[in-house]
């Protein structure tokens, strides 16, 4: 990184820092991280819960996805069609809808009673219809071009899929799928409504019964959050550039 | 060699791009002509073994194809190098991957083989240094001469293109056509789709013109582009020579 870009980026920060730090003295907040000191650990239990139920959202999400994009450019019409509706229906409603609706009703029904499970399943069955989406796209935009070419060359169906689409597909969705990923990440707060005890549910109980670490609690859920995210859209980004001589 | 035609027809859905369609034709260098959008593309895809046709067969040196058997097509087109008119290689591979990947996984030749042979093919004709670029880094005549050295990397019976040159300008187009006077030149069966009519006389024994749903006219080159006998043909060429 060059010097003048370090600066760059010295200069916004301290720009932030003076705005947030002004308005919350106006406000006559002010944070006292000691106080955060003896909850450190239910912090750090949070966390890792949040990261555990992510990547396994993450794990699911794209299997998950990867049928639905499969199914929706099936020859039959039922899975097409099945398809198709989980898309927009899930698309369509909040997440905090299909939470509740899926945990309370149809988890119950059905005798899903792991609350951490259940989270897992919801989060991924959510994303999924964004991963649907991303890699329909994906597979959309390697023309139908390439399969003519390489049935001129002599290869197969499979060699065809293995060979030409797959490699491109996953390079042309992976920054996409990466930034999907993040928002796995942040998404997974909502599941502090069903008392699932990861990073927004730890902060909610502290808060609850300590009022004075309010904004210190928030404040601290809000930095653990881009620990995770920002790599991830760091690598999303850098990912991008460097695959841009495909097009 | 010899091209049989028997009664081929080709619809896609209502439109009748080729009637009835027969004749014998035998050359070692073939150049199909005609208006745009007369079927010249659809004629060279089915000849390749890439597209059925709605009805009738062809046959090449006496072998007849059949079109509805994917097995036999299979192996037909194994004997065929075809070159798009653009964009015809992979993106993701570079110009040496390009040129190996029919030959390790349709000749299940081994690796060091195919990286020889695309070497040698990538040496004679200038194109040695460029083959670690994927085509994106390669210039359009770069990226057809590439098209072309994987289509004769496996030592086809028959070379097919589809007009190679319309997507460039005329100074990469002259280095590919270069290429292919070459080929032809060293006794390689091709048969080219061209507006190119100076290269069909100086490269191409025989030229097919494609009009009216059939093959309209065939014959010697020269004797055909002197002597035109079909009134679509005459007016084709004055239109082309105005220009
Ligand atoms: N896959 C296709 N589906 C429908 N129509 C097609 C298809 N391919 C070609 N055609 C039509 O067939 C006609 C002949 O096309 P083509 O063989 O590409 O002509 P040429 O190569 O002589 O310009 C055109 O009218 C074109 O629109
Ligand atoms: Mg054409």
């Amino acid at each position: 990184m060059s010097a003048k870009k370090i600066l760059s980026w010295l200069l916004v920060a301290i720009a932030l820092f003076l705005f947030f730090g002004l308005s919350a003295q106006k406000a006559a907040v002010n944070f006292d991280f000691t106080r955060l000191i003896d909850y450190r650990v239910r912090f750090y239990q949070g966390f890792i819960m949040t990261i555990q139920i992510s990547v396994f959202a993450m794990v699911l999400s794209l299997l998950i996805g990867s049928i639905i994009a499969i199914a929706r450019r099936s020859n039959w019409f039922f899975f097409k069609d099945l398809s198709s509706a989980y898309v927009e229906i899930i698309r369509g409603t909040p997440l905090l809808v299909q939470i509740i609706f899926f945990y309370y009703i149809i988890g119950t029904a059905w005798g899903v009673s792991n609350r951490i499970v259940a989270g897992v399943m919801i989060l991924s069955i959510f994303e999924a219809a964004y991963i649907s989406e991303i890699i329909r796209g994906g597979i959309n935009s390697i023309e139908s071009k390439q399969n003519e070419i390489a049935k001129a060359i002599g290869l197969n169906r499979w060699q065809t899929i293995r060979l030409i689409i797959i490699p491109q597909l996953i390079v042309r969705i992976i920054p996409a799928i990466a930034g999907q990923f993040a928002s796995v990440i942040k998404d997974s707060s909502l599941l502090s409504t069903i008392a699932i005890i990861e990073l927004m549910q730890v902060t909610k109980e502290i808060t609850a019964t300590n009022y004075a670490t309010y904004f210190t609690s928030y404040l601290v859920l809000a930095v653990l959050y881009l620990m995770l995210t920002f790599p991830i859209s760091m690598l999303s980004r850098y990912l991008e550039r460097k695959n841009q001589y495909e097009t | 060699m010899k091209l049989e035609i028997l009664d081929l027809s080709k619809h896609f859905d209502s439109q009748v791009v080729l009637e009835n369609v027969s004749g014998v034709y035998e050359f070692s260098s073939l150049a199909i002509i005609g208006p745009s959008g007369k079927g010249k593309s659809t004629l060279l895809r089915i000849l390749g073994g890439l597209l059925p046709a709605t009805s009738g067969s062809f046959a090449i040196d006496g072998e007849w194809v059949d079109a509805k058997s994917e097995k036999q097509l299979r192996e037909y087109r194994k004997k065929i190098g075809f070159v798009f008119q653009s964009q015809g290689l992979f993106p993701h591979l570079s110009a040496l991957k390009n040129i190996t990947l029919p030959l390790v996984q349709t000749f299940r030749m081994s690796e060091k083989d195919a990286n020889e042979k695309a070497e040698v093919l990538l040496k004679r004709f200038g194109l040695f240094e460029e083959r670690h670029k994927v085509p994106a880094q390669l210039s359009g005549g770069q990226q057809q001469r590439i098209a072309i050295i994987r289509a004769v990397a496996i030592e086809p019976t028959l070379l097919l293109l589809d007009e190679p040159t319309s997507a460039l300008d005329p100074e990469l187009s002259a280095e590919v056509l270069l290429m292919l006077k070459e080929l032809i030149d060293a006794k390689m069966q091709v048969i080219i789709v061209t507006h190119h009519l100076p290269f069909a006389k100086a490269a191409c024994e025989h030229v097919m013109y494609v009009d009216d749903q059939h093959i309209a006219e065939y014959g010697i080159t020269h004797e055909v582009l002197q002597h035109p006998t079909h009134p679509n043909l005459q007016r084709f060429l004055s239109k082309i020579l105005d220009i």
